[in-house]
């Protein structure tokens, strides 16, 4: 261990998971993708009915359940008040700044929470049985259309859905069973 | 009567094998082991097929009586051949042989015998039947006591042998959507399969046989000039070549659900004995569902009915036609429908030699009577069976005419094939609360479709013709498509050439005459109609009582083949209609299912999420002992190279108390609330006063549930006016946030607030004791540390070594403290950096078990362990405070309720003494008293700190008790202990305000 000088050094950071991509079988892949920034949007209740104005750096916030609007940043529907925004870049500093000025007077918060999310990516043709085996939403349903993303459950945990094309998925895990997940996906590839 | 070997055979190893014939691949003969005897069979056999082969006739033993027990179906319906398979952990006890495809290797033996299923000693039981009638539980056990007789009840009681081992197979489980769920890859199912997919619907059908094709695997008909099995063969591959079409043979839908769910058992290695998965557990959501679950023939009730040999009528077609074996070398039959005629006359042009058919009706069916006339086979009509002969084999039966003379005659026979109607297999929609309705002239239950939680389509919607099953999966597919939005394909009408039969169903299936108390209802459990009879006497007469008191259809088959038999019989004894009767409760699953498969691959691992910290690979650097709390794997404690652990957890007590010690405190629930009514919304949940706290300030608050019961408890800081972060236990993270939200969502819409958890955006790091302000200033910080500027219970934002920080000055273990929270990604990184600045300030890691012992010595509450679902602030010594508080907060108006203001109530209390009686759990006794409890332990230890041993407990009426010493109990030690106030170390809290 060699912390050089504690008066002048700077933290480093580590990543949850560190990104990797993990050949299943098939041709199929589960991917640790590269740290992100994720902005967690929320506006009071009273709120909600005034939002059509409302542009991030130039994106209305789509209003319609499990729409997803933009693509770097993306603005994700997650509820009736709340989004989740999307920054490829893991230190976009202002994309939190930015959300809440958007909401104006609105009562309301833009909290990072890049650190507390993981993204998972699973792709190729075995997708459609995989995530079968973690959740009952129909892979070809509606909800999981391109554009859309759905919260549900998936292997116990908490985790929001988003395609990315049509043989591409990613899964936003609480970093804190990250590891334990792409592991179960790993196991569960085995089985099929 | 020894067998007579059937004339024409040509299998030297089995006897019984029909010279050709059957579904069964006669190049591929596969050696199998019968009770440690090799036999052979041929691929594509059953289990049941083979034995039947060899002559095995006895085959099992009933539950009760210990009776002699042969083959009496040919499927999941079999009540009689279960036997083991396996050994060792992979032992499956209680496998019905009518299901169990016969592979090389295969071991099977016979279950619930001693010391063989030829001489079985637990046979005595039947010779002592009169003294175990129905209810003999309730009248004979009574005196002494229950429990005088439970062990050796409990030591016959059951089938085959549970497993000690742990199962070494591999399980999963996977979800499933279509838009029509098939059950049944029989005719109907085949052809509803068929339309569906041709109209463009998402299909998946379901088969619990390896095979396709049901009754068409086993029926003598044509279907558009093609062999039934060819036409079923032609229909599975047109299946399988849809994208869209799934189809999953060896599958059993087990039950079905609301919502158009069903569980699905796949035997996966049945169908694949390569694959990894032995079963996979299926959870299916269909947008409809079509059931063509067929029928189940039910068997007639004589004496001694239950003599191995004597089987369904449909089994012994089945057997003949499906596999080649014939049942006997001298087939007989019994009936009251015209279906044992077909069985008789196709079993006979598959070479089995077919000596009797008896029909109770006088009026045989012309035709079917004079195709019978013209194989040979003598009809006796007019006449039932009414006894059998035989013991472990049957020898022959009694036929009585039923005309007035009451003539008998001997018919030599040492197979009968007995036919009393088709019971529609409405188990699945039933299962969904689909109704039924008696049909008089078939002596059945039939669904009802007012209700319709699917739609049924074969036998099961009423049809006894391959021609009729089409016909109504036709008519399914167009309603299911119609109510799905689709247009189904125009179906073509398929000529179908098969006998001519009615489905008429003579009411007698019980033979008039014969000793009742040796005619079995159900095989499994020894149910007699003897029994109905008693239980009906005895006032039993509703369905489910009569179930209960006889233990009728109570067994691992469900009754399948006495259900129907038992309550036409209360029906008639009572002089009810079958509809006033009823049916009991079907309930899932159809069929056993393997506890394995539905834990699947939830177990060990996978048996919850694991989390892991943000600084877990330092932990594991610094040798951690992980344990699972909360669902995080969290250090308990650090030992060292040949420490014992007991011994890390008081070295790690001592350097915080001397020096300093560093904590992993991550999984600290952490919520942000923000919003002009922040305040506001958060003074509503505790009972201490939030409103008044001040920027920069924290404040330790107890969360409570409506009832005025703790429920979680932690810190509330405020950073700006209109922002707070509250830190809840970490247990209790994910549910406070979700309990805040719904308040704030349902309650108290018009707030304006916002809630957001953050928990794990933080990594949070306890740095304790009195050296944690000097290794804390060694990191680059601009926050001002010195005890004026940063006292305790203050809360800091700034950097911290380059990076954002929000430093709090709390303590859980009763010393200086430091609670620094970075981003998670810095949170190694911090780890590091201040085990490096307190290196020499004599810094240790310190784990759970050392943080739970500090915080005890300073009685400080851990919520979950020293309170229960029933402690209120009171209890714990918040009574003033939530009593002071003007405003309202959740759970105020419980506290002033009777039950809460109560002076015994459980109350929290210190303990000293009683050594090592003074254990969590061990229970606590006051003076007067000397039964019960009046209280116990919830958290103890031999403080390092003081040299004592030190507890927390809940006492009865305990704060007015200090002073006052208890009894200790534990497992049979006794004690004594004084009550006390807490904190045990530092009471003046001098340390944590350093």
């Amino acid at each position: 261990m060699a912390e050089p000088s504690l008066a002048t050094t700077r933290l480093a950071a580590t990543p949850a998971l560190p990104p990797a991509t993990i050949h299943l079988r098939d041709g199929s892949t589960l991917a640790v993708l590269a740290p992100r920034t994720y902005v967690r949007l929320q506006v009071a209740r009273r709120h909600v009915g005034t939002l059509e104005d409302v542009r991030v750096r130039d994106l209305a916030l789509p209003l319609a359940p499990g729409r997803c609007a933009g693509d770097d940043p993306a603005i994700l529907w997650v509820a009736p008040d709340a989004w989740l925004l999307v920054a490829e870049s893991s230190d976009d500093a202002t994309l939190a700044r930015d959300a809440r000025a958007a909401l104006g007077d609105r009562t309301g918060a833009a909290v990072d929470v890049s650190d507390a999310l993981v993204t998972l990516e699973l792709a190729g043709p075995a997708l459609p049985t995989l995530l079968a085996r973690g959740t009952g939403v129909d892979p070809a349903s509606a909800a999981l259309a391109p554009g859309r993303c759905t919260r549900t459950r998936f292997a116990q945990l908490a985790v929001l859905l988003r395609p990315r094309g049509t043989d591409r998925m990613e899964l936003v895990v609480d970093r804190g069973p990250a590891a334990w997940l792409r592991d179960w996906l790993q196991d569960a590839a085995a089985l099929l | 009567m020894a067998h007579e070997t059937p004339t024409a055979v040509a299998d030297a190893g089995a006897p019984f094998r029909l010279p050709r014939g059957g579904h069964v691949d006669r190049s591929r003969p596969l050696t199998f082991r019968w009770n440690g005897r090799p036999l052979t069979a041929l691929d594509g056999d059953t289990l049941a097929a083979a034995l039947l082969a060899h002559g095995e006739r006895v085959v099992g033993r009933s539950f009760k009586f210990h009776r002699p027990r042969g083959i009496l179906s040919a499927g999941a319906e079999e009540p009689n051949a279960l036997v083991a398979l396996g050994r060792g952990a992979r032992l499956e006890p209680t496998a019905r042989a009518t299901l169990v495809r016969v592979h090389e290797g295969l071991e099977a033996r016979p279950q619930n015998c001693w010391p063989s299923v030829r001489f079985d000693v637990g046979r005595v039981l039947d010779f002592l039947a009169p003294l175990w009638p129905a209810g003999f539980y309730n009248k004979t056990f009574l005196w002494p006591s229950w429990h005088a007789y439970e062990g050796a009840v409990r030591r016959t009681a059951g089938l085959g042998d549970a497993l000690t081992a742990a199962d070494p197979d591999l399980y999963d489980a996977a979800n499933a959507s279509c838009d029509v769920l098939v059950v049944g890859g029989g005719p109907a199912g085949l052809r509803v399969a068929q339309l569906a997919a041709r109209a463009g619907l998402a299909v998946l059908l379901v088969e619990q046989d390896i095979d396709f094709g049901g009754s068409l695997l086993v029926e003598d008909v044509a279907l558009d000039g093609l062999a039934a099995q060819a036409w079923a063969r032609g229909v599975v591959a047109e299946l399988a070549a849809c994208p869209h079409v799934r189809l999953m043979p060896a599958t059993t839908a087990f039950g079905l659900y609301d919502h158009g769910h069903a569980g699905l058992l796949e035997r996966v290695a049945e169908r694949d004995p390569a694959a990894r998965v032995r079963q996979r557990y299926w959870r299916v959501r269909a947008r409809a569902t079509v059931l063509a679950t067929g029928a189940i023939e039910q068997p007639w009730v004589f004496e001694r009915n239950d003599v191995p040999g004597v089987m369904l009528a449909g089994a012994v077609r089945t057997y003949a036609r499906r596999y080649g074996v014939a049942a006997g070398a001298r087939v007989a039959f019994a009936t009251n429908n015209d279906s044992a005629y077909l069985a008789a006359l196709d079993a006979a042009r598959a070479g089995v030699r077919v000596v009797a058919l008896v029909d109770s009706r006088s009026a045989a069916p012309t035709a079917l009577a004079s195709a019978l006339k013209d194989a040979g086979i003598p009809l006796h009509p007019g006449a039932v069976v009414a006894r059998a002969h035989g013991g472990m084999a049957l020898e022959g039966i009694t036929v009585t005419r039923l005309d007035e003379a009451r003539g008998e005659s001997f018919v030599a026979c040492d197979a009968l094939g007995t036919a009393a109607g088709w019971a529609p297999t409405v188990h699945l929609w039933s299962h969904a609360r689909g109704r039924l309705a008696f049909d008089a002239d078939r002596q059945c239950f039939l669904p009802v479709d007012a209700t319709a939680p699917a739609v049924c389509a074969g036998a099961l919607a009423g049809t006894h013709t391959i021609a009729g099953a089409l016909d109504s999966a036709a008519r399914a597919v167009e309603r299911v498509a119609t109510g799905l939005g689709h247009r189904a394909a125009a179906a073509p009408p398929l000529a179908v050439h098969e006998p001519i039969a009615s489905a008429s169903v003579d009411a007698r299936r019980v033979a008039p005459a014969g000793r009742r108390h040796r005619q079995w209802i159900d095989l499994q459990h020894d149910v007699t109609a003897a029994d109905v009879d008693l239980a009906l006497r005895e006032g039993f007469d509703a369905i489910e009582h009569l179930k209960r008191y006889t233990t009728t259809g109570m067994s691992v088959d469900q009754g399948k083949t006495s259900n129907l038999n038992a309550l036409l019989l209360a029906a008639e004894l009572g002089g009810r209609p079958p509809d006033a009767v009823g049916t009991t409760t079907y309930r899932p699953p159809y069929t056993p299912v393997t506890l394995g498969a539905l834990a699947a691959r939830q177990i060990g691992e996978w048996y919850a999420p694991r989390r892991f910290l943000p600084a877990h690979a330092e932990h594991e650097r610094l040798g951690a002992r992980f344990e699972e709390a909360g669902g995080w794997m969290r250090p308990a404690c650090y030992p060292r190279a040949g420490e014992r652990d007991a011994d890390a957890i008081v070295r790690e007590v001592r350097a915080v108390r001397t020096a300093a010690g560093l904590f992993d405190a991550s999984p600290l629930g952490k919520i942000e609330v923000e919003g002009p009514d922040a305040a506001r919304f958060l003074d509503a949940f505790y009972p201490n006063n939030v409103r008044t706290l001040e920027i920069g300030r924290t404040r330790y608050g107890l969360m409570l549930n409506e009832h005025g019961v703790i429920v979680d408890d932690g810190t509330i800081a405020r950073l700006a006016p209109d922002h707070y972060v509250l830190t809840t236990t970490s247990g209790g993270a994910a549910r406070i946030a979700a309990w805040l939200d719904e308040w704030r969502q349902c309650e108290w819409p018009e707030l304006d607030v916002v809630v957001t958890p953050v928990t794990t955006q933080w990594a949070t790091l306890a740095l304790s004791g009195p050296n944690a302000r000097t290794i804390l200033a060694r990191l680059h910080s601009d926050v001002d540390l010195s005890p004026d500027a940063f006292p305790h219970l203050h809360v800091r934002t700034g950097t911290l070594a380059g990076v954002p920080a929000r430093v709090y000055r709390v303590s859980f273990s009763g010393e200086l403290g430091y609670e620094i929270n970075v981003p998670a990604r810095y949170g190694a990184a911090l780890w590091r950096a201040l085990e490096h600045a307190g290196r020499e300030h004599g810094l240790e890691p310190y784990g759970l078990e050392a943080l739970l012992l500090l915080r005890l010595e300073k009685g400080f509450l851990h919520v979950g362990l020293d309170t229960d679902g029933t402690t209120s602030p009171a209890d714990v010594g918040w009574g003033e405070v939530a009593l002071k508080k003007q405003a309202d907060f959740v759970g105020k108006r419980s506290l002033l309720r009777p039950e809460n203001v109560r002076a015994d109530r459980l109350q929290l209390v210190g303990l000293v003494g009683a050594d090592d009686v003074l254990v969590p759990g061990a229970h606590l006794r006051l003076d007067g008293t000397h039964e019960g409890s009046d209280g116990w332990v919830t958290s103890a230890a031999l403080s390092p700190t003081l040299g004592t041993r030190i507890a927390l407990a809940l006492l009865r009426g305990g704060r007015s008790r200090v002073g006052q010493s208890v009894a200790v109990l534990d497992l049979g030690r006794t004690g004594r202990a004084q009550v006390v106030t807490t904190p045990f170390y530092d009471p003046r809290g001098e340390r944590l305000h350093g």
